[in-house]
């Protein structure tokens, strides 16, 4: 469980990183969205495509 | 937190949603798909059909003789995308003058003072920012024959080229400048270019749009250099001049190109009937936020049936580093070959200024909504 999240967590913070290096927001508003955004999407699929309990 | 917040039906929303707005910003930066070598025309009716040329060049055919029946549009034929794309124009308010037994208009007659300077007595030329009066009967130089595949069946068919007039197709083309200059209403259609563009506001500026057509304005400035710094032995010929309409270009304001002044006094109707004429496909243009880059080559192409027109969508963009890209990428294209206008594929760039634009617009409120709450 632990793995599980902590892995998720890792993907999501390296795909938000490479969004916002290669969007390049102007506004921190703008990263900060794009960042929550692609994390969210990161961990819903890796969730979708691992759901807990296995 | 965090591991409730994972495991919540938010993320799995999210999961679903974004990938859709993704599809969503990618059809709207989506050019045209069209295979190599391959070009979206429009038929008399204004349908379009896509018309590809064999691998071998294209071989000079009536450039008017529209061949392809209009319902052969193959099933794979798009619409174009409004963001970047290539299509054939309508002649609308400025119709060809006949080149005989004409009354020369203004046009050229009197050099227009160079933008940005002390306005120049006669210059040369080649220095003119305002076209010859007269039309010649092959307006068109030789390489720009190659830019007008004329109608023909959807696959496998060569297009027909402009009339034989222009010349030989496989003639040198000379290295094209991109560059800018003002233009007055009663000094459009320009003569004797290359070839031209003009920035087409579909508004005047409001109030809350000051700041993006000032910074439409400064990214105009910022890439392409003044027609008054060409060397003064360059032909008009090699000039890709993209023009802004003004009122007035004889100011002082305007002399220096001070964009405060440029943008209150843009020429709305000129960026209207530019729109207009490159709407074969009556997409709307002129409702959409704009601006628009629009472009003919050569010069008098605009007022040919079937003729191809360049022309950029800046109605998604907001900020003046994506401005300064799409102009960048303009000047690119302006001084490209016609016939490379066509945007073949995908435009990862225009997805990625989308995203990025849409993201610097909402991500501050929404941050704001975030902490509020």
């Amino acid at each position: 469980m632990l793995m599980k999240v902590g892995l998720l967590g890792g993907l999501g913070l390296i795909a938000s990183l490479l969004a916002l290096y290669w969007v390049e927001p102007d506004t921190s508003g703008g990263q900060a969205l794009l960042a929550i955004v692609v994390f969210a999407v990161v961990s819903g699929v890796g969730r979708l495509i691992w759901p807990s309990g296995s | 937190m965090a591991f409730r917040f994972l495991n919540s039906v938010i993320a799995q929303a999210a999961a679903a949603l974004v990938p859709a707005l993704i599809l969503a910003w990618t059809l709207e930066a989506y050019a045209q798909k069209l295979r190599p070598g391959c070009v979206r025309l429009h038929d008399e009716r204004g349908r379009s059909y896509v018309s590809c040329k064999a691998e071998s060049k294209a071989h000079s055919r009536p450039r008017h003789a529209p061949s392809a029946a209009p319902g052969a549009t193959p099933p794979s034929a798009r619409r174009v995308a409004p963001h970047y794309y290539f299509r054939r124009s309508a002649p609308s308010a400025y119709r060809a003058p006949s080149p005989l037994g004409r009354a020369a208009p203004s046009i050229g007659r009197q050099p227009a003072p160079p933008v940005g300077r002390e306005a120049a007595p006669a210059p040369a030329p080649a220095r003119t920012e305002t076209p010859s009066p007269a039309p010649t009967a092959a307006p068109s130089p030789p390489r720009h024959e190659t830019q007008v595949p004329v109608s023909g069946p959807t696959t496998g068919t060569q297009p027909k080229p402009g009339p034989s007039a222009t010349g030989d197709l496989r003639q040198t083309r000379p290295q094209l400048r991109a560059v800018r200059a003002l233009i007055e209403p009663e000094q459009m259609p320009p003569r004797d270019v290359a070839g031209y563009g003009i920035v087409a506001f579909t508004t005047r500026p409001l109030p809350h749009d000051i700041e993006r057509y000032k910074a439409v304005c400064e990214a105009y400035k910022a890439t392409l250099t003044s027609v008054t710094e060409l060397p003064l032995n360059t032909p008009p010929s090699e000039q890709m001049i993209t023009y802004w309409p003004v009122t007035s270009k004889n100011t002082p304001e305007a002399q220096r190109a001070d964009c405060a002044h440029l943008v209150a006094n843009y020429a709305l109707r000129l960026g209207l009937d530019a729109i207009q004429d490159a709407d074969k496909q009556k997409e709307g243009l002129a409702s959409r936020r704009g601006p628009f880059l629009i472009a003919w080559a050569p010069s008098d192409s605009r007022f040919v049936p079937d003729a191809l027109v360049l022309v950029m969508d800046l109605s998604t963009l907001d900020t003046p580093r994506s401005f300064v890209e799409v102009f960048q990428d303009w000047r690119q294209h302006i001084t490209d070959n016609p016939q490379l206008w066509h945007r073949n594929g995908f435009d990862i760039e225009a997805v990625r200024r989308v995203i990025r634009d849409t993201f610097d617009r909402y991500g501050d409120g929404v941050m704001r909504l975030i902490n509020k709450t």
